[in-house]
């Protein structure tokens, strides 16, 4: 196969995957400079991307450059291996989140997985609201999150909102307008999703009882 | 404008401006706010645009420290090992000499420390030919960077597809090791004719343990 080098404009042009060819590309054909290009322009592209993501989730102690350079590295190597199918980008998200799932479960205690609310400090706990008029109940925030983690951005906004108290119109309104989804959430929608994560945080809580 | 929505703002102000790290601005705000700010974010950055080529601000990068490992993984023969050795190395905060040094004792070579340390020099140079380097090998490097053995093994299968036109197998030697007087018959039956970068055969008087350390390191198994 001809490999064809481009300057480092034409390549930052290119898709992530194109990029991607091209670095196979110049490595079949021996050309070491040109691999070394293509790899340069694309970790540059997405390192802020990873970074970002990583410093989101996780303390103001932690080196999320160091994170970062590990799973941009892990990403590159893992497309070259035929460990992904798709788009680079979406591996590369996915990389990301389970990382960010390592690095929690490494540091989570092992004791007491599920703490109801019995005692303890007040402000670790979220009043979720019940459903048609029935009590709501209390769960950790913990608890909350390791959910909410689960969800799509637009699931855990509408959760977020539904625990301040928000009317599912209302809800439905501020996420179509700060996330602008794909599919606009309606009142509906919102109530399915606040449904099913009460009944999930009942379920956590009984299982932990 | 709500102060959540205004900081989120001021953060994609900074991600486009090349300061991605959204810590700054997820600490001003607590409880559910800080949380509806890091869905924001997170939101955000999985449809951000990619930062624009700037060979300025490449020099000296994250980015840039990223590109040699990961070159030398694509065309070692290697595999990941030039990625993965420094990474964990790292996470154990162990430093290259000690590592050897450790390494070298656990192989019962200590004499031979120089010579364990041009091997996994080469290792994390992707110049050393994985498919010779010893389960033993790889035992007593896995103990020392608390991984396991085939995690190592695994990670050293040189990346698919590789050809290495234009390259040399850069650690073996063209030509078979030449017989030393007194040299023990084990070791010379596992010299495969590879020998680390760098050895031009007069530097130093061969140690009986340098031959064991040559068969570990490349007679495989």
């Amino acid at each position: 196969m001809d490999f064809h080098p481009q300057s480092d404009s034409a390549l930052d042009r290119l898709t992530d995957d194109e990029i991607i060819d091209y670095i196979s590309s110049a490595r079949r054909a021996g050309s070491d400079a040109h691999m070394r290009q293509g790899i340069g322009i694309l970790a540059f592209r997405r390192f802020d991307m990873v970074k970002g993501r990583i410093g989101n989730k996780v303390g103001a102690d932690v080196d999320i450059e160091d994170i970062a350079m590990q799973v941009m590295t892990n990403a590159i190597e893992a497309s070259f291996k035929g460990e992904h199918m798709g788009e680079f980008v979406n591996m590369l998200l996915t990389m990301t989140a389970r990382r960010i799932a390592d690095f929690h479960a490494a540091k989570k205690p092992e004791s007491d997985p599920y703490p109801t609310g019995d005692g303890g400090d007040e402000d670790n706990y979220i009043a979720v609201p019940g459903i048609d008029g029935h009590e709501g109940f209390s769960v950790t925030r913990d608890l909350v999150m390791r959910d909410l983690d689960d969800l799509s951005p637009s699931h855990r906004l509408v959760v977020i909102y539904d625990i301040r108290g928000d009317s599912a119109a209302q809800i439905a309104d501020i996420v179509n307008n700060k996330l602008d989804p794909e599919n606009p959430m309606t009142s509906t929608n919102v109530h399915k999703i606040t449904s099913r994560f009460r009944e999930r945080m009942h379920v956590a809580i009984r299982g932990a009882g | 404008m709500d102060r959540v929505e205004e900081i989120f703002n001021e953060y994609v102000a900074s991600y486009l401006a090349g300061e991605s790290d959204p810590r700054p601005f997820t600490g001003q705000l607590d409880g559910l706010d800080r949380e509806e700010l890091v869905i924001l974010i997170d939101n955000y950055l999985t449809t951000a645009p990619g930062r624009k080529w700037d060979p300025e601000a490449f020099r000296g990068s994250q980015a840039e420290a990223m590109v040699e490992p990961l070159a030398k993984s694509l065309v070692g023969g290697s595999g990941t090992w030039p990625s993965l050795l420094p990474e964990l190395r790292h996470q154990r905060r162990i430093r290259r000499k000690d590592l050897v040094a450790e390494l070298a004792l656990a192989l019962d070579v200590p004499e031979s420390e120089e010579r364990v340390a041009e091997y996994y020099h080469g290792m994390e140079q992707g110049t050393v030919d994985s498919s010779g380097v010893s389960q033993r090998v790889l035992m007593a490097l896995g103990k020392i960077l608390r991984t396991k053995d085939v995690v190592l093994r695994e990670a050293g299968q040189a990346i698919a597809g590789m050809d290495l036109k234009g390259q040399q197998p850069t650690f073996a030697r063209l030509s078979p090791a030449p017989a030393k007087k007194g040299m023990d018959s084990d070791a010379m039956a596992g010299l495969t004719g590879q020998r680390s970068p760098g050895f031009d055969g007069s530097h130093k008087l061969e140690k009986k343990t340098d031959l064991i350390v040559d068969r570990l390191f490349t007679g495989g198994n």
